[in-house]
C-alpha cells in the first residue's frame, strides 16, 4: 500500500516549520490564521477528528517575531540558561552496542546517538540531502518531521508505520524538558506556551496517524 | 492543496526515485543498531585533552563515532592506561553544551549564531580600527597553552608584546626560580630514586598515570615516599609517612633542611662546589633558621625535619624533594622562595642531572617551518608589566600576568583581548573583578564550550574543533617525570566535525584574512608535521599510524659541561644559589623566611587552601557529566574541615555552611563574599585551614550539568600579584566559617 496519508505528510510537513529556526513568512503565516486555517484543513484531510479544538488557536498565542526568535535560540539552539535541544539522540540511550566502551554508551543526553545513525541511514537510503548545519544532528526534530513527510506521501504505510513508532516515542521526555524551562520575561512565557503548544499538536497527531496505523493492523 | 509557502530542509536528490526505492533493509531501527554492531572499528592516534599532560592515547571509530578511547602503551606518562578525566572529556565530544556555531553578542547582550564570514568581517574591522588607535600594544592574546605559535605570529604581525598565559595563576613562581636559578626545569627520577620527598605535589590528585604507577612499584620494593602535606591527599595514601604542615610555611620547612644538611655537614660538597654560585651568600642569610627555629613555623617537630634531612643526604643522590606545582608555587606571597629554596635543598643534595634524582626532560629536537621574514611592527613594553622596570620586571615575559587583566582595561592599556582556551572568569581570583574583562571594546573567545569568560565577557566566541575532531602537528611528549629517551606524538582526527566549527589555524587564517594581512599563515598543519619530523628522520605516515614514537637517543645524565666547565645555561653556567635579576632590583637574591601574608586568628578563622580531585583538572571538567557522577559519588562539593576545629564551631559531617571572606581593593570598599557548602569533616586536614577543590563553582549558565553545583577558592580572594614572579596568592586568604546557609 502506497501513498497512504497525503494530507497527513502535508501536516506533519507544516508541523515541521514549527521547529525551524523562526522566519518571518511563516510568523506572518502565524499571525493571520493562515497556518491555523491549514492545519485545521490537512487534519480533517487526514481523518484526526478526534484532535481538541486547541490545536488550531497558534494565531491567537504566538508572540512577537523577535520574542519567538529569542526563545528558539535558547531553548532549542541552546544559547541560555537552560535548553531543550529538539533532537532524539538526547532522550535515548546514547547506543545500545553492547561492545562499546564510552562512559557515555548508556546514558542519555548526548548527540549522536543510534536514533542519528539511524535516521542519517534513512536519508541517505533515500537520497534525501541535509543542510549542512545539520548534518550531525540528523535525528532534529524538524528533519524527522519532513522526513516522515516524505514517507506518507510517497511510500509504503509499513515504512511510515515503523519510522513513526520508533522515531517519535521521545516526545514526553522533550516536553518534559520544554515545561522546565523558566520563562525570562512576559514574552517568553507566550512563545513557551507556544512551543508547548506545538509539541501538544505533534504528539496528538503523531498518536492519531498511529492509531490509523493500528486500525490498519 | 497546499496554501501557504514553507521552507523544506531536505532536498531530495536529483533522480531521487522516491517511489521505486525499495524499502530499507534496516528500517527498523533495533535491527539497524544490531547490525552496526560489527562494524569495522579504525585506531586513530591522538593525545588527551583532559589536563595539560598530554598522554599518548588512541581513539577508537566505529559508525563514524567514537566508540571507545585507550591509552598508548608507549606514552611515557601513562603506559597504555589514562585517568578518569581521560574518559571523561572524550565522551565530551558529545556533550550538548559545546559551542556548536560561532555567536556574538547583541546589543540586547544575548547571544546570536553568525556566520564565520561575518564573524571575521566584524571582528577584522573592529581589531583593525583599534589597532589604528591605539596601536597594536592595545591587543593581547591569552591562552591556556598549546598551539601558542598561532597566537604569538599574530601578536607579532599586529605589533602587540601581550602574548599572556595561564602560569601566573598556576606555577608561575616555579619556573620563574627555576628558570633563572637552574636554565631548566628538571622532573623526576623516580624509577631509580631512594628516597622521595613530595611537598605540594600529588601525583594522585593532578594525576600522571605512570608516574603513580612508579611511585607504587617504589613503594612495594621498600623504597622510602614520604608526603608533606596540610591534607591526606591522595599521594599520602601510598607513603609510608605524611606528615601534616602549617600551610604557608613550607618555605620554613625547605630552610630548616638545607639548614641541617649544611649545619650538619650532610651536604655534597664536591658537587656544591663546583656546580653551586652563591652558596656562602646562602648560607650567610640562612645560618640562623635552623630545623628549631623552622619547627615553631610550620608545626613539624624538628626531630623530624632533621631526620628527613639526613634521610634524604643518606641516600643522595638518588633522593630528592619533588620541584612541586601548583599549590605552592603560585599562591603564597612567599612560593617565588620557596621554589628557590626548593631548588636548593635538591642542589645540596648534588642530585641535579643524577640517576635517582632530577634530570632534564628527555626532548626530541623537532624541526619548525621556515617562513619567509615579514616587515612587522615595532613593539612597546607589555602591558601586564611583566618584565617592565618599576612594574613586574623579574617576572617572565614568556608567560606574563593574567589575572590583572581588567584592571589594565580599565586604565585602558588594552582594549582587545582574545581569549584561547582560557577561562579567567574562573580560574583567576574574584569572578566579579574578571568580569571587568567585558568592559575591553573587542573580547573574543575561542573556545569549545560556554565557559564563564566566554558568556559574560566575550563579544564574539569562535568555537574551536573538539581535540578528537582536529590534526596537530606533533609534540613532545615530556616533563614533570623523567624518561631516558625522547618521545613525539600527533594528534590526528578521530571523528568529523560535528558542529559548524573550526580549527585554530583556519581561524587565524580567515581572520587575517579579512584583516588584508597576506599570507601570514601560508602553510597547513601538513606542512608543520613535515617540518616537525624532518631533522627525526621519521616518515609522516608513520607517526600518523604510531601516534607516539621513542626515538633511540638515550638521555644522558651528568650536569651539563662545556670544555670542562659548568653549562647549565645560567649566567654562571652553575645552580645559582642568589638570583641576580632580585638582586639588580632591589630585593634580596637568595631565600629567606617570609612570613605568609595572612594568618587565621580567631575561632572562626582558616585559611582557604584549595587542590586537584582525580577525577577533575580544576574547572576545565566541572561540566563533564560522566565526571560530575563521580563527584556525585565522593561528595565531591564538599569543604574539607578538621574534626576539632569543626567541633568547636558545633560544624557535623555534612552540615551546610556559609564560607565568607572580604575582598578588598586599594581605594575601593571592601566586599563580603559569602557562599553556601557542604562540609567534610575530617582528622585528616591541619586544623589551621580547610580545603575545597579546585573544579567546582562553575557559574555559566550554559554549563547545564556543572552550574551552580559548589564553590571555587578563586570566589574567595582578591586580584593580587606577588612582585617577584606574578602569581595570584590565592592561599593567602582567611575565611570565616560558620554554621547554615547563607
Amino acid at each position: 500500500m502506497s501513498a497512504n496519508n497525503p494530507a497527513a505528510a502535508e501536516l506533519f510537513g507544516l508541523l515541521s516549520a514549527f521547529w525551524q529556526p523562526p522566519d518571518e513568512l511563516f510568523w506572518h503565516n502565524l499571525a493571520d490564521g493562515a497556518v491555523d486555517a491549514e492545519l485545521a484543513n490537512f487534519s480533517q484531510l487526514a481523518g484526526f477528528s478526534t484532535l481538541s479544538p486547541s490545536r488550531t488557536s497558534f494565531q491567537h498565542t504566538l508572540p512577537p517575531l523577535d520574542a519567538l526568535r529569542l526563545f528558539y535560540l535558547r531553548c532549542f539552539i541552546g544559547i541560555g540558561k537552560q535548553s531543550a535541544l529538539p533532537v532524539e539522540s538526547i532522550y535515548k540511550k546514547w547506543t545500545d552496542d553492547p561492545t562499546a566502551r564510552l562512559p557515555i554508551a548508556g546514558s542519555t543526553g548526548y548527540l549522536m546517538g543510534d536514533p542519528a545513525l539511524h535516521a542519517k541511514y534513512l536519508l541517505d537510503h533515500y537520497q534525501l540531502q541535509v543542510p549542512p548545519d545539520y548534518r550531525m544532528m540528523p535525528d532534529h526534530l524538524l528533519l524527522l518531521l519532513e522526513l516522515l513527510s516524505f514517507l506518507l506521501e510517497n511510500r509504503p504505510v509499513a515504512e511510515a508505520d515503523l519510522f513513526l513508532r520508533q522515531h517519535f516515542d521521545w516526545l514526553d521526555s522533550f516536553a518534559e524538558a520544554l515545561e522546565a524551562i523558566d520563562p525570562e520575561n512576559p514574552e517568553d512565557v507566550i512563545a513557551k506556551r507556544f512551543y508547548q503548544l506545538a509539541l501538544c499538536n505533534l504528539k496528538q497527531s503523531v498518536q492519531c496517524q498511529l492509531a490509523k496505523y493500528d486500525q490498519v493492523h | 492543496m497546499r496554501k501557504i509557502s514553507r521552507r523544506t530542509f531536505l532536498q531530495v536528490a536529483a533522480g531521487s526515485a522516491a517511489v521505486g526505492v525499495a524499502a530499507p533493509q534496516l528500517l527498523d531501527m533495533k535491527a539497524f543498531s544490531a547490525s552496526i554492531v560489527d562494524a569495522p572499528v579504525s585506531k586513530i592516534p591522538t593525545y588527551c585533552n583532559g589536563c595539560s599532560t598530554g598522554c599518548p592515547m588512541f581513539a577508537f571509530e566505529k559508525n563514524g563515532r567514537l566508540w571507545k578511547v585507550e591509552g598508548h602503551p608507549v606514552g611515557m606518562k601513562n603506559y597504555g592506561t589514562l585517568c578518569a578525566r581521560g574518559h571523561g572529556v572524550a565522551a565530551d565530544l558529545y556533550n550538548k553544551d559545546r559551542v556548536r556555531q560561532p555567536m556574538k553578542r547583541g546589543a540586547d547582550g544575548k547571544f546570536q549564531p553568525i556566520s564565520w564570514d561575518q564573524a571575521f568581517k566584524e571582528i577584522a574591522e573592529k581589531l583593525a580600527a583599534i589597532i589604528d588607535k591605539n596601536t597594536g600594544n592595545s591587543v593581547a592574546w591569552m591562552a591556556h597553552g598549546g598551539k601558542d605559535t598561532y597566537g604569538a605570529m599574530f601578536l607579532d604581525e599586529i605589533g602587540s608584546p601581550n602574548f599572556i598565559t595561564h602560569y601566573s595563576t598556576c606555577f608561575t613562581s616555579k619556573t620563574n626560580a627555576w628558570d633563572k636559578m637552574v636554565a631548566n626545569q628538571l622532573t623526576i627520577d623516580i624509577r631509580r630514586s631512594k628516597y622521595m620527598l613530595f611537598a605540594g605535589r600529588n601525583y594522585g590528585g593532578a594525576i600522571i598515570p605512570a608516574a603513580m604507577k612508579q611511585l607504587t612499584e617504589a613503594r612495594a620494593q621498600g623504597r622510602k615516599i614520604v608526603v608533606v602535606d596540610p591534607r591526606l591527599c591522595e599521594l599520602a595514601k601510598i607513603a609510608d609517612e605524611w606528615i601534616p604542615i602549617r600551610p604557608g610555611t613550607d618555605l620554613a620547612f625547605f630552610l630548616g633542611i638545607a639548614h641541617t644538611l649544611i649545619s650538619e655537614n650532610l651536604y655534597n660538597k664536591n658537587f656544591v662546589q663546583k656546580y653551586v654560585f652563591g652558596f656562602e651568600e646562602f648560607w650567610a642569610a640562612n645560618r640562623d633558621f635552623s630545623a628549631d627555629k623552622a619547627a615553631t613555623i610550620c608545626d613539624i617537630p624538628a626531630a623530624k625535619i632533621r631526620e628527613i634531612a639526613r634521610d634524604l643526604a643518606k641516600n643522595a643522590p638518588a633522593a630528592f624533594l619533588d620541584p612541586g606545582y601548583h599549590g605552592l608555587h603560585n599562591h603564597y606571597i612567599n612560593s617565588t622562595q620557596i621554589a628557590q629554596a626548593n631548588v636548593i635543598v635538591n642542589a645540596l643534595l648534588g642530585n641535579f642531572y643524577q640517576p635517582g634524582g632530577l634530570l632534564p626532560t628527555a626532548r626530541p629536537p623537532l624541526g619548525s617551518l621556515k617562513l619567509p621574514k615579514r616587515l612587522q611592527p615595532e613593539k612597546g613594553p607589555r602591558a601586564d608589566g611583566a618584565g617592565v622596570a618599576n612594574e613586574y620586571p623579574t617576572v617572565e615575559t614568556s608567560r606574563g600576568i593574567a589575572q590583572h587583566m581588567p584592571e589594565l582595561i580599565a586604565k585602558g592599556k588594552i582594549k582587545a583581548v582574545f581569549l584561547y582556551h582560557f577561562n579567567p572568569l574562573r580560574t583567576a581570583p574574584d569572578p566579579e573583578y574578571q568580569k571587568g574583562l567585558a568592559k575591553a571594546d573587542l573580547v573574543v573567545s575561542i573556545p569549545i564550550d560556554w565557559n564563564e569568560s566566554s558568556y559574560y565577557a566575550a563579544h564574539y566566541i569562535l568555537p574551536e574543533h573538539y581535540f578528537l575532531e582536529r590534526m596537530e602537528a606533533p609534540k613532545a611528549v615530556s616533563g614533570n617525570i623523567s624518561h631516558d629517551y625522547p618521545q613525539i606524538a600527533i594528534r590526528m582526527p578521530a571523528v568529523k566535525p560535528l558542529h559548524d566549527t573550526k580549527p585554530l589555524l583556519d581561524i587565524m587564517q580567515g581572520l587575517t584574512k579579512a584583516m588584508k594581512i597576506d599570507d601570514l599563515y601560508p602553510f597547513t598543519v601538513e606542512d608543520e608535521i613535515q617540518a616537525a619530523l624532518a631533522p627525526l628522520g621519521i616518515d609522516k605516515s608513520r607517526l600518523q599510524t604510531e601516534g607516539c614514537i621513542e626515538l633511540a637517543t638515550p638521555l644522558k645524565p651528568g650536569f651539563p659541561e662545556k670544555e670542562g666547565k659548568p653549562a647549565c645555561g645560567t649566567f654562571t653556567g652553575k645552580i645559582e644559589f642568589s638570583i641576580g635579576a632580585f638582586k639588580l632590583h632591589g630585593r634580596l637574591g637568595v631565600p629567606t623566611w617570609i612570613p605568609p601574608l595572612v594568618s587565621p586568628k580567631a575561632a572562626d578563622e582558616f585559611r582557604l587552601i584549595h587542590g586537584k580531585q582525580p577525577w577533575h583538572s580544576h574547572s576545565q571538567t566541572n561540566n563533564t557529566p560522566y565526571l560530575l557522577e563521580m563527584t556525585k559519588s565522593y561528595n565531591g562539593t564538599w569543604m574539607w574541615m578538621n574534626r576539632s576545629r569543626a567541633e568547636k564551631l558545633n560544624i557535623k559531617n555534612g552540615d551546610t555552611v556559609t564560607v565568607e571572606s572580604k575582598i578588598e581593593y586599594p581605594g575601593q570598599s571592601a566586599r563580603i563574599v559569602k557562599k553556601a557548602m557542604q562540609v567534610k569533616v575530617t582528622d585528616m586536614l591541619y586544623p589551621e585551614c580547610v580545603w575545597v577543590p579546585s573544579a567546582h563553582g562553575c557559574f555559566s549558565p550554559n554549563m547545564t550539568y556543572g552550574y551552580g553545583k559548589g564553590a571555587n577558592y578563586n570566589d574567595f580572594a582578591a586580584s593580587r600579584v606577588e612582585s617577584l614572579s606574578g602569581g595570584c596568592m590565592v592561599q593567602e586568604v582567611i575565611v570565616k566559617v560558620r554554621k547554615g546557609a547563607v
